[in-house]
């Protein structure tokens, strides 16, 4: 049999194409629905049959032609996609069966045809072929297969879905194959094990055949070759979308719509899907260059501008860049439809954003007005939206105008009473207008629709330290450890690494399974150790060393996920022994901030905190030290520039802390405590200035929140 | 409710629990013969004040701990419809609890967290990688991938968590309500091959109107139920949208589509970039499929 000629192959497959087709094509008068469905079966068989001697004849097409040149091919090529022209006959020996398959409705063994004819080793003559039915048993597997009723692409067909499909069996064993043609081999390669697995390896496949086959020049004579080539593409694209979302792998995704883009230049839709996957995989700086393009391409579209608008506010802190692309969406006016409500919304908060950065005075209120016009009249236009009104009531709260800020706060929560962020700023707005117990009311309320929200318990920590004392707080930063803990099992597998591209709601709340934790977080407690058998000092020294000797571990080698998580464990350390230092506790506030210093040794909220704990146990010079250094690395905050301010007044050096203070006030003019800092420094150099100060900071205490209304995210 | 419908329900309700241990799967194959069941279920949800509301989401939950695979399909079609009977019910702020619902959904979710032994269920995923051999291809025959940046960086196959492990739930707030939503409709879409038309159906009727309620477009739609605005997060909108595209595909077109562009007009508004993706690459296919069948005929 070897040595039958190749095109033997060829003159079987043609033959047996030509003969399903011409029972497929026969005029099926007066016969029987069971002579039908033999002939249906009989087609389908010399389709099958037909398919398999294609195959064959193109890998013996392939040996015939690549011996021979071999040894000068290998030096210049890889092997090239040469287009053969198959012939009509060939073509349909190759396509016929899955074809007439699906056509019937018979999606199990369509699928399972195709299956078969992928899993052939490929030739030359086949490339084109195997791209269509790559792409089309991706099409089938994405949508018609979910993944419960997915069978193992080795194996036949469920024989459920074949029942459903009305067919007895599969038709593998069916017809005798003449020469099957070669597979490749199913050792030590990957197997896709579900199918979204098998639908991408599919796309991936194609993908890669088409972008190399894509047509590039933008000739006249090639625009129709360039268009089908462009509509093959974004096909294969649109499926690989459609699998990779499922799965949450934006970041390649965004790969890939990358390597589309050599040939999508001026198209629509493949540009916005890339700026789409670079959003979502939070690649922020060339979504805001794509989205801008796309904007080029369409400049009627107002959701363009929003999204990159949207990139730059919540992703890259482009603030200035955010505005302009606000308002090129307002000066659309009415075009923009129901969009303009949320292009004021967006320019209100970049107003909002760049007021709180700005250090100028001046700047800082042209903002604030703008801010306030902009969300305003985002309110009016549209009243039933909740953020909006959440966001003019935080616009009027940052700008101390309390009560105002009740009534579109009350607006907001009518429309969507259980969100986080309007209770957080009732919250605050309670405790603004000294309704201490209300507030705290509120804040439970709140706690009970978002359990754990740290955001929350650093504020009930706060309003409890003003009501019942540090004590009480502290039972809240003890909650907080433990929930920190819960939450961010450091102990867990490396598997959810912060590369990985699981979307963030997901990867928050890791488990709290059964596994042993590995480290404990306890606040410490030196005052009860004095009933144990240890002296006070030993049990002290002892957990002291064992707890360093933990976080020291920590620190080196199981730090690992998304920074933010140990911020957080760093900000419960330093509330912690603010309050231990509010209580007199010295001892165990320098372990609470001995431990935030393992975690970031050089921030700026540690040096201050260190700082304090210098000055509160008089150690004058070190803590002006550590207040410098802490204002090096932030030369604006608030807080540092007021204890520096009144440290350097309470060392006698006046005139330089009055100079801090005046800074203080420059930048955070609704500080009431830089206010009354400044009030005396002034005080104690004589001057009449002073009164102004205190009357000013008295005012401003009045309606000053327990935390600033900044710690409410401003975000699109 | 008729009392007709009322009498199938009754006696679907207490054949089941007078069901031997034995006879559970042929009892769950006999089920689809049972054909003004369904539709007697659906009107008792849809009602809003209905006495067997209660029993019938016990039996449900029931049916879906029983671990009897059709009996679980049984339960998960009405899903969609359950769904929306808790999302509006919390929108429209009723006084009437929908608590008989808030516990058969937390109860299937905490099923579906864990495997069998009782673990958190971790659902992973590879990445395939064209650089590794594999049933369909031979790396060496595909030339154009060779050494760019991107192959090198992610040589060879990795493995990543897509979903899990996920926290048990006691009762819904307004914290985890769309992530446990979302659970569900991913336990859903896993099942959709074996959805009747019906419960896809129910699907894109939700999905519509999740999305629109209280926007302009309700009016366009002619939906008079709520009017507030529901809250939506973009992970439940890709959900749903994986559903939808399983019912365009399945023949439900016309709901189908509407749903599609509801969904997409909201994520539009909201500028939720992975509901728009996977929305405009549907929508892109069936345009593209459009074009191919014109010119086919042409």
């Amino acid at each position: 049999r070897d040595e039958q000629p190749t095109y033997h192959l060829r003159l079987l497959a043609e033959a047996f194409v030509m003969k399903g087709l011409s029972l497929d094509h026969q005029t099926v008068s007066a016969v029987s629905r069971v002579r039908l469905s033999e002939r249906e079966e009989e087609s389908l068989c010399c389709y099958l049959r037909a398919c398999d001697a294609a195959l064959s004849y193109l890998q013996e097409l392939d040996k015939t032609i690549s011996t021979p040149h071999s040894k000068t091919a290998k030096s210049s090529t890889l092997p090239q996609p040469v287009e053969m022209d198959l012939g009509y006959f060939l073509q349909a020996s190759l396509q016929s069966a899955y074809l007439c398959l699906l056509q019937r409705g018979h999606l199990a063994q369509g699928a399972h045809q195709l299956r078969r004819v992928l899993r052939v080793v490929e030739s030359r003559g086949s490339q084109s072929f195997r791209k269509s039915a790559a792409r089309k048993l991706a099409e089938v597997l994405l949508s018609f297969v979910s993944e419960d009723s997915y069978w193992p692409p080795l194996g036949p067909p469920p024989s459920a879905w074949l029942h459903r499909e009305g067919a007895a069996a599969s038709k593998d064993a069916v017809y005798p194959t003449v020469k099957p043609p070669q597979r490749y081999s199913t050792d030590s390669c990957f197997c896709p094990q579900d199918v979204v697995e098998e639908a991408v390896l599919l796309l991936l496949i194609t993908e890669s055949m088409a972008s190399g086959d894509a047509v590039i020049s933008r000739l006249p004579d090639q625009a129709e070759a360039r268009q089908s080539s462009l509509q093959d593409a974004t096909s294969v694209y649109d499926l690989l979308t459609l699998g990779m979302a499922r799965r949450g792998q934006y970041g390649m995704l965004s790969e890939c719509l990358e390597r589309a883009m050599k040939f999508s230049f001026n198209e629509f839709h493949l540009w916005h899907q890339l700026g789409l996957s670079l959003m979502a995989a939070r690649k922020g700086v060339g979504a805001v260059s794509v989205f801008k393009e796309c904007a080029r391409m369409r400049p009627e579209d107002p959701s363009l501008p929003l999204l990159a608008a949207k990139v730059c506010i919540g992703q890259l802190q482009w603030f200035g860049e955010a505005e302009d692309l606000s308002q090129s969406v307002v000066s659309m006016g009415e075009e923009a439809g129901e969009f303009l409500p949320r292009a004021y919304l967006s320019l209100g908060l970049c107003c909002s954003l760049q007021a709180s950065e700005a250090s100028l005075k001046a700047d800082r209120n042209e903002f604030n007005k703008k801010a306030l016009r902009a969300l305003s009249k985002a309110h009016s236009l549209d009243p039933e939206d909740a953020l909006i009104a959440m966001y003019l009531s935080l616009q009027l709260a940052l700008v101390r105008q309390v009560s105002a800020a009740i009534e579109p706060l009350q607006a907001a929560l009518s429309l969507r009473g259980d969100d986080l962020h309007s209770l957080h700023l009732l919250t605050l707005l309670l405790s603004a207008q000294k309704h201490q117990r209300h507030a705290l009311d509120t804040l439970n309320l709140a706690l009970s629709q978002h359990p754990g929200n740290f955001n929350l318990l650093f504020t009930k920590a706060k309003l409890q330290e003003a009501l019942f004392g540090p004590a009480v707080a502290l039972q809240t930063c003890e909650e907080m450890l433990q929930h920190w803990l819960s939450r961010y099992d450091v102990s867990r597998s490396s598997e959810t690494d912060d590369s990985s591209s699981i979307p963030m709601a997901d990867r928050a709340e890791v488990s709290s399974g059964p596994r042993k934790h590995s480290i404990h977080l306890t606040l410490p407690d030196f005052q009860d150790a004095s009933s144990g058998s240890l002296s006070p000092t030993s049990v002290a020294v002892s957990r002291l060393e064992a707890a360093l000797s933990e976080v020291s571990d920590i620190s080196s080698t199981r730090r690992q996920g998304p920074t933010y998580i140990w911020t957080i464990l760093e900000r419960i350390w330093l509330q912690a022994g603010e309050l231990f230092m509010a209580d007199g506790r010295l001892k165990e506030a320098q372990f609470c901030i001995a431990e935030a210093s393992a975690l970031f040794p050089s921030s700026y909220s540690v040096m201050l905190q260190r700082g304090r704990l210098a000055e509160l146990r008089g150690q004058l010079e070190e803590a002006k030290g550590l207040y410098d250094e802490a204002l090096a690395l932030h030369p604006t905050g608030e807080r540092i520039l007021v204890y520096m301010g009144r440290l350097l007044v309470r060392t006698g050096r006046v005139h330089l802390g009055e100079k801090v203070l005046r800074d203080a006030v420059q930048a955070h003019s609704t500080s009431h405590e830089a206010w009354s800092g400044l009030g005396e420094a002034l005080q104690s150099r004589g001057s009449s200035q002073a009164p102004d100060c205190f009357l000013t900071a008295l005012e401003l205490e009045a309606s000053c929140p327990i935390r600033p209304f900044t710690i409410i995210p401003r975000e699109l | 409710m008729l009392a007709m419908d009322q009498g199938v329900v009754e006696e679907w309700l207490s054949e089941y629990k007078t069901l031997p241990d034995n006879a559970v799967s042929n009892y769950a194959a006999s089920l689809k013969d049972k054909g003004a069941l369904v539709p007697a279920l659906y009107k008792v949800m849809r009602e809003n004040y209905s006495d067997l509301l209660e029993p019938v989401c016990h039996q449900l939950f029931e049916f879906y701990r029983s671990g009897e695979p059709q009996l679980q399909r049984f339960t998960l079609q009405f899903l969609p419809e359950l769904l929306w009977s808790l999302l509006s019910v919390s929108a429209a702020r009723d006084p009437h609890t929908s608590g008989c619902i808030e516990a058969l959904l937390l109860g299937i979710y905490n099923l579906e967290i864990v495997d069998k032994d009782g673990q958190s269920k971790i659902l992973s995923f590879t990445v395939p990688s064209l650089s590794k051999p594999s049933v369909y291809h031979e790396p060496s025959a595909i030339g154009s991938i060779a050494l760019t940046e991107g192959a090198l960086a992610n040589h060879g196959l990795s493995r990543v968590v897509y979903s899990g492990p996920h926290l048990q739930r006691e009762n819904f707030t307004a914290q985890n309500r769309f992530e446990v939503l979302t659970f569900l409709l991913l336990c859903y879409n896993a099942a959709l091959s074996y959805m009747t038309a019906t419960s896809l159906q129910s699907l894109c009727q939700l999905s519509s109107r999740v999305c629109i309620c209280g926007y302009p477009r309700q009016q366009l739609r002619r939906y008079k139920g709520i009017s507030t605005r529901l809250t939506v997060t973009s992970e439940f909108l890709v959900q749903l949208i994986t559903g939808i595209h399983y019912a365009l595909c399945s023949g439900e077109v016309d709901l189908g589509s509407k749903a599609l562009d509801d969904v997409l007009y909201r994520a539009q508004l909201e500028l939720l970039p992975e509901a728009l993706l996977v929305g405009n690459a549907i929508k892109s296919s069936l345009h593209g499929a459009a074009l191919k069948s014109n010119n086919k005929e042409g």
